[in-house]
């Protein structure tokens, strides 16, 4: 079984980054959000068992991330993720991502090797997924300190790229 | 409608025949896709992995016709039109007008019917393609396909999509589920 999950998770990261990594460009990679909805409020707890809620964050701009450890664009960016939470540190703006579906276990399986240090979410029902905009994995959004959802980025992103950590700065108070 | 050869990028899979079909990919009118069938062992083992029982999982092996995918946007840059996809348009050309593709919410009535956990029910749901998505430029998402197809059974798959305000066609020939 151990052989077979591991041509499952080659099988899998043969579809990463699409063909985009090479792509990048200063503008486009986050689209506005229409209509600027009022993100969904939930309660999810940490893998550490802090509960993190959006209300809890107003006031800031707060990045919602979407993803699973088997998605593996999700995988793919979650460095970039990291390098850009440092990059914000103390600067007002909140990185959150959320785990959609899956256990603590396997959370943790997959980021004992990786340094990340911003919260990382569960979902275990996947409900609160089904409430907000999103249909797919990975799905990422920038909430306002209004608790608007202004921008959002459907796929993966290399999320310490200049342009995207100038829009979301902007967004600040 | 158009029928395009897609080129199948066999040697760009890591895996061996036995573990996964042929990589195709496709960039046309704004619509960047890439897909490749999963073997049935391969899907048995990801939802034995995610809460399914042996029995259910082999069903979703032998009944699914699994590929993996990316879909998206092919533009790089702000300004390019969206594509609007909705797999419910998408056909199985055959016999008695063809069939469509089993989309999640069809797979979800099933789990339902059949009292499959929810840790098993969340890990399908998000595990397939979206069944209706609009993109932006570098906007894509990952996830599976599913045609409801025997084991190394050949198929064509009409493609639809909207390109800014057009309507867009094609046929992908030749289409195999993994064995």
């Amino acid at each position: 079984m151990r052989t077979i999950r591991i041509f499952l998770a080659v099988a899998f990261l043969a579809s990463a980054g699409f063909g985009f990594a090479g792509q990048v460009r200063a503008f486009g990679l986050l689209q506005e959000m229409a209509g600027k909805p009022q993100a969904p409020e939930f309660a999810l707890p940490d893998l550490d068992g802090e509960t993190h809620s959006m209300s809890r964050y107003r006031g800031k701009v707060v990045i919602v991330n979407f993803w699973a450890t088997w998605c593996p664009p999700c995988r793919e960016e979650v460095p970039s993720m990291q390098r850009a939470y440092k990059a914000l540190e103390g600067s007002g703006v909140v990185m959150l991502a959320i785990h959609v579906g899956g256990s603590e276990e396997q959370i943790w399986a997959f980021l004992n090797d990786m340094d990340v240090t911003f919260p990382v979410l569960i979902d275990k029902g996947g409900k609160t997924g089904r409430r907000w905009p999103m249909r797919g994995l990975p799905t990422t959004f920038v909430v306002d300190p209004q608790g608007r959802i202004v921008l959002r980025a459907i796929g993966g992103r290399e999320w310490d790229n200049p342009a995207i950590l100038k829009a979301v700065m902007a967004l600040r108070n | 409608m158009c029928s395009l050869l897609i080129y199948a990028m066999g040697s760009a899979s890591p895996l061996g025949a036995q573990e996964a079909g042929k990589v195709y990919k496709l960039e046309r009118a704004g619509l960047r896709l890439e897909m490749q069938a999963l073997a049935p062992d391969v899907v048995r083992a990801f939802f034995i992995g995610r809460g399914f029982s042996a029995a259910e999982a082999l069903m979703i092996a032998r009944r699914g016709c699994v590929f993996r995918s990316a879909i998206g946007n092919a533009a790089g840059a702000a300004g390019a039109p969206e594509i609007a996809i909705d797999l419910r348009r998408w056909r199985i050309p055959g016999k008695d007008g063809g069939s469509t593709m089993r989309i999640r919410e069809e797979w979800q009535k099933i789990w339902r019917e059949r009292q499959i956990p929810e840790k098993a029910r969340t890990a399908f749901y998000w595990a397939l393609f979206p069944t209706e998505q609009n993109y932006g430029p570098m906007d894509y998402n990952w996830g599976m396909l599913t045609f409801g197809l025997a084991p190394g059974e050949r198929f064509d798959l009409v493609l639809r999509w909207e390109y800014g305000d057009r309507e867009q066609e094609m046929t992908l020939k030749g289409l195999q589920c993994a064995q």
